[in-house]
């Protein structure tokens, strides 16, 4: 039996198999040898011929788009089942996921790796399993990247190619630090809020920002920034959330961690040139 | 839109309020809808927390004069308007 523990946004995530668990390198700086903190969620993995598929099944989610399908969600009678697929060859499922009712346990079905262990994280599943962990807490996963100088976390989101990536390597050159570019995931933690990165395919250490302010960021001709606040900072927060709205519940918490989030940390619109002005610009207005 | 379509199609989302107004989230069964979300102001919030499945677009005036300082044909019109303004975005 072969075990692993990350921590991963100080939540734990604990996996058993009979097999030898592999990491892929985005992972590794995200193991703990701990004992003593105790599973937020627990993976159970094993390979395929080992899976027993569910008498009945309804698909409810279909997380594709033009270009590629990342998973399925079919709900059976005591738990979320997940197809995912392969991302280089799509028409293959790559992992079987069955999410229990309390959303604490997954089993995992893969295939063996070439060394007989079995890589169960592998993308996309990870995000995936945080996303679900997320759900049970005052968290969420967005689409954005953090900056921070250790005492001022900032947090750029907008849609898919308006300079998340840009923006924190702007930060970056003058000395910040960057949390991640490209996928957050945001805890309230003792009434602080916090900004965490999660394993990516390239390896990288855990780093959390004390988050202050909130940017929605567009390209402009010039930079302009407005606060935004209530149900209007929400929803367009939200709007960039990584989330499954199948459910009415899953919509209300993130609703309700999100105005939480609103109500204490700055949220802004900013249209903004991509070169290294905007940095004074945030900071002096 | 009348008062038994906007029924019907408000089953397909889910409404939270904030401050003085409601976000309004389809569910959906895929990632497209992920972004269409909408705010409602005060005729708005007061119209989707009150409609019931049997209302009529009368009885809902008439409450709303019970709750706010207005008068039947203002809350006729109010309601109406909103009806109007959100059919585009629930039918899209």
């Amino acid at each position: 039996m072969s075990s692993v523990k990350l921590e991963i946004a100080e939540f734990i995530v604990e996996l058993h198999s009979q097999y030898s668990i592999n990491l892929e390198q985005g992972f590794i700086p995200f193991a703990i040898d701990s004992s003593e903190k105790s599973a937020d969620v627990l993976l159970d993995c094993h390979l395929f011929d080992q899976l027993h598929e569910p008498e009945t099944k309804t698909e409810v989610f279909d997380s594709a788009d033009n270009n590629c399908r990342f998973f399925k969600i079919y709900k059976t009678a005591d738990s979320l089942y997940f197809e995912i697929f392969d991302q280089e060859n799509n028409s293959q499922i790559q992992q079987i996921g069955i999410l229990s009712a309390d959303f604490r346990h997954w089993d995992v079905y893969c295939r063996a790796d070439g060394d007989g262990g079995i890589t169960p994280l592998r993308y996309p599943l990870a995000p995936i399993i945080m996303q679900y962990l997320a759900l049970q807490h005052d968290a969420i996963m967005i689409h954005s990247s953090c900056v921070t100088d250790g005492v001022t976390g900032r947090l750029f989101s907008g849609f898919s190619g308006v300079g998340k990536s840009t923006m924190a390597g702007i930060w970056n050159k003058q000395g910040y630090t960057v949390v991640n570019d490209d996928r957050l995931l945001v805890r309230l933690q003792n009434g602080k809020i916090v900004a965490y990165n999660t394993p990516m395919y390239y390896a990288d250490r855990p780093k959390k920002a004390l988050l202050n302010e909130i940017f929605l960021i567009s390209h402009a001709p010039q930079n302009r920034k407005q606060q935004i606040s209530g149900s209007a900072a929400v929803s367009k927060v939200m709007a960039f959330c990584i989330q499954n709205n199948f459910e009415p519940v899953f919509i209300e918490h993130n609703i309700d961690v999100i105005s939480k989030i609103c109500s204490s940390v700055k949220v802004f619109t900013l249209g903004f040139v991509p070169d290294n002005d905007i940095v004074d610009f945030i900071i002096n207005n | 839109m009348d008062i038994s379509t906007f029924i019907a199609l408000k089953k397909n989302y889910v409404a939270r309020s904030v401050a003085n107004e409601l976000i309004v989230v389809p569910l959906t069964n895929n990632v497209a809808q992920m972004n269409t979300l909408y705010t409602l102001n005060e005729t708005g919030k007061f119209v989707w927390e009150n409609v019931q499945p049997d209302s009529t677009i009368d009885n809902l005036a008439q409450k709303m004069t019970e709750e706010f300082d207005v008068n039947q044909a203002t809350a006729l019109g109010d309601i109406q308007k909103f009806l109007d303004s959100i059919q585009t975005k629930l039918t899209k």
